[in-house]
């Protein structure tokens, strides 16, 4: 259990009058930054964002009885806010951990007043706050102020100070964490048009499903703009302008579409909405692009794989990690906030397999948070002090299994190749950058079994003959066989490596 | 097994369970499955579930797993256990606990009360947990038992057994068991348990005792601890016994005592308590308040009064520090007013509940502090959720006094404060809501149309509480209706008008709409400068009339402007893809229409109009044709 101590001067407060609105935002005093601005642009963009976040933080999709739904309004963690030289960002999640909201304002629209404090905290937000925040309005001055000193005329205040304590259980920790090997999986990104979006909603909201599945159906066929068909009334909606490079046809199942409803008052003045699909039932993230503001919902594969129980993503990422590689990354990161693989190899002098790995790691520990739209990494400490990794992760069950399974023999490899995938470039030009992934075929305890690695190790993709896979797909991780087969590929690599070092000695 | 599912829905509970004898014949794995969840569409599938669940189960736990965890809980009260208990016995053996709890919850149906159904279900896990192999197993019985019985807590005499053969297995669940249950549940007060765990020294002891001990042991812990430690580690040995959760119901008597005999040593821990605990209320909240106020612990005594204490102590406590200016300095009272304004208690749904400033209380602390009432101390003026409230308690007097001042700001919020009324479900048809119209006869004396847009809108944005009641706002609200009634008069303001079209109230970004959609030339240069607010209209689930007005203004202004009809027209054409009711989709393409007739240039080729040369013969000759067959 991780217990998050807050302290905070006074609560957060909006205050408007005719001419002027000011929101003041309350951090936790343990944790400094200071952000004082005027909102030169694009107000209501920022407000739309926040009270949009506020609504995914109260929400909640599973059926609960009274007592769980009580003790589950007992997690309320403080939304999260991150201070960096070219974003300021706010992250939550919602009650059942199955929807992620990220609130990425463009420093852009702010003209910073005073000393900039950079970093990442916890802010009082209440329904109070929520409510206050309809005040803003794009004809007033509107100031924005993150800090732990209270509000201008709350100064003086003795009695304003309170702390809180929140007592969050380690599934809920890790959730949050896995979430970070969710969200650098990689992916499809398909960039749709508002209102097509915004019809996908509309439909799911004004008809009533009978039957399963109860799914969003996205079609990938060559040389068409992708559908989604919405089961089960087979309702097919084209999303007008959405282009793709998949060469044969593809179809990508994904749940939990009551969530979307969250992000459909923004669509009406969003610019278009960028979706990136992470596979059959895993992780989907949909970026709303408003003028200065971009609201980005994270929804786990279904609502009872809520990111805390079921899903284990970070199996997906390689284990094999050295401490030296993170340390070095997170300390690059810390003074430059963002940057990309390449060039933090630039700067470190590690390789990509190292790096990617190292960052991996540092998303696993809070450390870091990967911008599912840049494709770059920035640092945020998630809490105050750094977690204990053997007590958040500890040995999976499948990864134990892995291990057995190599240690009686149990794993042969059948073939090993490259082969080389189209996929877009980092940035948002449309380019094509083309990826080396590994292809190891094998056979582990009876089961045939194929894994696809990428670069750093990362497995994108897998199948295998055993009932976990056949009950899961890639919903929940991959199986014990598919690790298996990648631990002894490695090992295989490593032998070879230490021969031909031999060798030339 | 090609049935459609309304074939389903209207089957009798014969053809509906030869039909599924038939599917479980019949079909297998991924076929069957949905073949049975559209059976599951008529309630008389739960009829027999003797029939189909322990098939399912055999065939394949993982497959049909989760589509039996679901269906069963529904089938609980159908479910003979003596026709399955060879089946719920294989669900134990092998530890499914989603289909586990509804199949021991449908064997506890036939128990009531008064036959023990608390005995027999202890006494079941009770010998499950002992013929149970290792730890792992007992933890899986107790989960397979959490919830089967909505009322029930182990006893003290169960939970000490449980504890005895593994604690290890048992208080986990225990734990959370007890974090589950709702402050108002009876729980026994497991005093043996708790004794049995002091004399082995368990660790884990202190979780136990926060969240089983009674108000009376934990006062004379509390009170022995005073004693033990003369000021060094006090705080820190009281937090270890601190009840979580609110276990302990009116804690406010114990902080008392403990002020009243510890002092400054139990200061820091008391700074915390009275901060978590702030949910329950009773009188002695009302006394700690007067003796931290004696001690001279203002900020704690500040705490207490925001979170824990009652209306009337939070008004007596503002008349008090305003009127003690002997005793106090001008900033010092204002310090210790602020310091009990804004939020108090934060309820356990995450919403922030305020005291209600009293009128009387109210129009002293303007007097005096006027720029404290109309700042922090804006969130307290609330008006009764009721609306036969007499103009008194409307805060008129305040605002008189806002008035001679000057202050139409604050006059303005406190107007805003009416929209706080619930008229509809009032339980006096008559009510309405300032009979007396206090507020609304100022506004309508307000001598220009631009002041009385800008004042009408100003009020508008500060209501900034989530409105559901905006009929009866209109039918019995007196201000509401005036400032509804004549949208024009917000085309004389135009920032009055930005000021509705930015509110997140959708009654209220209506009216700005239909204020731009009049046929008046100030409102034409208006439409041009709000595009970006007309543009999002036709996606917003505006009424029937918003929706029309925005339309309007937008056909409106593509006719007359013909640069930025094209913008508009693409706009429009965008929205019309929108899955949308036939009435909205019908409007939109009228707006289109209207433009494309004004413009052609803009018609796409498909919206070229045809015209039937022949058509005027073709109807004659037609109608002749049917004159000669009549």
């Amino acid at each position: 259990m991780v217990v998050v101590a807050t302290e905070y001067v006074g609560p957060s407060v909006m205050e408007s009058s005719g001419e002027s609105a000011a929101l003041s935002m309350s951090t936790n005093e343990r944790r400094p930054v200071r952000f004082h601005a005027r909102v030169e642009k694009h107000v209501l963009s920022l407000r739309r964002a926040l009270r949009t976040l506020g609504e995914l933080v109260w929400s909640d999709f599973q059926w609960l009885d009274e007592n769980e739904w009580e003790r589950q309004m007992e997690l309320i963690l403080d939304p999260v806010i991150t201070v960096h030289p070219d974003r300021v960002f706010f992250e939550a999640f919602n009650q059942d951990q199955s929807a992620y909201g990220l609130v990425i304002a463009d420093r852009e629209i702010f003209d910073a007043d005073g000393e900039v404090c950079c970093g990442t905290t916890n802010i009082d937000f209440t329904r109070g706050l929520w409510s206050s925040l309809g005040e803003m309005r794009s004809s007033r001055e509107t100031w924005f102020r993150v800090g732990p000193s209270g509000f201008g005329v709350s100064t003086g205040s003795e009695g304003e100070h309170f702390e809180q304590k929140v007592e969050l259980p380690t599934e809920w920790v890790r959730g949050f964490l896995q979430l970070q090997a969710a969200m650098s999986l990689p992916g499809t990104r398909v960039i749709a048009n508002a209102v097509d979006v915004a019809s996908i909603i509309r439909f799911v909201e004004k008809n009533k499903a009978y039957e399963s599945p109860r799914s969003l159906r996205f079609e990938f066929v060559p040389g068409k703009e992708v559908d989604v068909v919405l089961e089960p009334w087979e309702e097919r909606m084209t999303l007008r302008g959405a282009k793709h490079r998949y060469r044969e046809a593809k179809t990508t199942r994904i749940w939990g579409r009551r969530r979307l409803s969250l992000i459909e008052p923004l669509l009406s003045f969003a610019t278009g909405v960028e979706i990136y699909l992470k596979g059959r039932a895993l992780p989907s993230f949909w970026a709303v692009q408003l003028p200065g503001v971009v609201f980005v919902l994270g929804m786990s594969g279904w609502t009872g794989n809520n990111w805390t129980q079921a899903a284990s993503f970070d199996l997906m990422a390689h284990d094999k990690v050295e401490e030296e590689v993170v340390d070095r990354c997170v300390e690059a990161l810390k003074g430059r906030f963002v940057a990309s693989v390449d060039e933090l190899c630039g700067e470190t002098g590690f390789s990509t397999q190292q790096v990617s790995r190292a960052l991996s790691e540092g998303c696993r520990r809070g450390l870091l948070i990967y911008d599912v739209r840049d494709r770059k990494y920035r640092h945020r400490e998630l809490f105050e002090e750094p977690i204990d990794v053997e007590e958040y992760f500890p040995p999976d069950p499948r990864k134990e299994r892995s291990l057995e399974l190599l240690d009686a023999g149990e794993v042969r490899i059948i073939g090993d190749e490259i082969r080389q995938t189209a996929g877009s470039t980092a940035g948002r030009d449309g380019g094509v950058q083309t990826f080396e992934d590994r292809v190891i075929h094998g056979e582990s305890e009876g089961h045939e079994v194929e894994v696809v690695l990428r670069s750093d190790g990362r497995i994108i993709f897998g199948r295998c003959t055993c009932d976990f896979f056949d009950e899961n797909l890639m919903n929940k991780g991959p199986c014990e066989h598919m690790l298996a087969a990648r631990k002894y590929a490695d090992e295989l690599d490593e032998t070879t490596e230490t021969e031909g070092g031999a060798a030339v000695d | 097994m090609v049935n459609e599912p309304h074939d389903v829905m209207t089957m009798n509970e014969g053809e509906l369970r030869r039909h599924v004898e038939r599917a479980l014949r019949e079909l297998a794995g991924r076929e069957l499955l949905i073949e049975m969840q559209r059976c599951a569409r008529n309630h008389l599938f739960y009829q027999f579930v003797e029939l189909w669940g322990p098939v399912l189960y055999r065939r394949d736990r993982e497959l049909f797993g989760s589509f039996l965890a679901s269906h069963l809980k529904r089938a609980v009260w159908q479910l003979d256990p003596a026709k399955v208990s060879d089946w719920i016995a294989a669900v134990e053996e092998r530890g499914d606990v989603d289909i586990a709890r509804p199949l021991i919850e449908a064997e506890l149906t036939g128990w009531s009360y008064s036959d023990g159904v608390h005995d027999v279900l202890e006494t079941r896990i009770l010998q499950r947990f002992q013929d149970a192999r290792s730890t792992e197993r007992r933890r899986l019985v107790l989960q397979m038992h959490s919830g089967v019985w909505w009322d029930w807590s182990i006893s003290d005499e169960g939970a000490t057994k449980l504890y005895d053969i593994d604690g290890e297995a048992f208080l986990p669940w225990f734990v959370e068991e007890l974090d589950g249950k709702t402050r108002w549940a009876q729980t026994p007060s497991y005093e043996g348990l708790r004794a049995r765990m002091r004399s082995g020294d368990d660790p884990e002891f202190f979780e136990v005792y926060r969240r089983t001990v009674d108000v009376e042991t934990w006062r004379g812990d509390v009170l022995q601890l005073c004693d033990e430690y003369g000021g060094e580690g006090l705080a820190e040995a009281l937090r270890r016994r601190h009840p979580v959760h609110n276990a302990v119901p009116n804690p406010g008597s114990v902080f008392l005592e403990l002020a009243e005999k510890a002092g400054e040593a139990a200061r820091p821990y008391l700074r915390e308590a009275v901060c978590n605990d702030t949910e329950i209320f009773d009188d002695t909240w009302e006394s700690l308040a007067q003796q931290f106020a004696r001690l001279g612990w203002w900020q704690e005594w500040a705490q207490v009064v925001r979170c824990n204490v009652k209306g009337d102590y939070f008004n007596w406590a503002v008349e008090t520090v305003v009127a003690r200016d002997d005793t106090l300095s001008e900033a010092e009272a204002m310090a210790r007013l602020v310091s009990i304004a804004g939020a108090g208690r934060r309820s356990w749904i995450g919403d922030v509940v305020t005291h209600q400033i009293t009128p009387k209380s109210a129009t002293l602390l303007y007097q005096r502090f006027p720029t404290v009432a109309s700042g922090p101390f804006r969130p307290h003026f609330q008006i009764q959720s009721r609306g036969d409230v007499e103009p008194e308690e409307l805060y008129s007097e305040t605002a008189k006094l806002a008035l001679q001042r000057g202050d139409e700001e604050f006059f303005d919020f406190l107007a805003s404060r009416l929209f706080g009324t619930w008229l509809r479900w009032s339980w006096r048809s008559d009510v309405y809501c300032d009979p007396r119209g206090f507020y609304v006869g100022y506004f309508r004396q307000l001598k220009t149309e631009e002041e009385l847009a800008r004042r009408g809108a100003r009020v508008l944005s500060m209501v900034n509480f989530e409105l559901i009641d905006w009929k009866g706002q209109l039918d019995r609200n007196g201000l509401a209706q005036f400032l509804f009634e004549n949208p024009t008069r917000y085309l004389a303001n135009p920032q009055a008008l930005t000021e509705l079209l930015d509110s997140t109230d959708v009654m209220v970004r209506e009216l700005g709409f239909r204020a731009l959609a009049q046929d008046d030339r100030r409102a034409r240069k208006l439409a041009e400068d709000h595009l970006h607010h007309l543009m999002a209209a036709p996606m917003e689930e505006l009424s029937g009339r918003g929706h029309a007005a925005a339309l309007k203004t937008l056909s409106g202004l593509a006719v007359e402007r013909k640069n930025l009809a094209p913008i508009i027209v693409a706009r429009l054409r965008d929205v019309a893809r929108l899955y949308a009711p036939p009435f909205r989709r019908g409007r939109l393409l009228k707006a289109i229409a209207e433009i494309i007739a004004a413009q052609p240039e803009l018609r796409k080729p498909s919206e070229e109009p045809t015209v039937y040369e022949y058509s005027s013969n073709r109807g004659n000759r037609l109608a002749a044709e049917r004159r000669s067959t009549w």
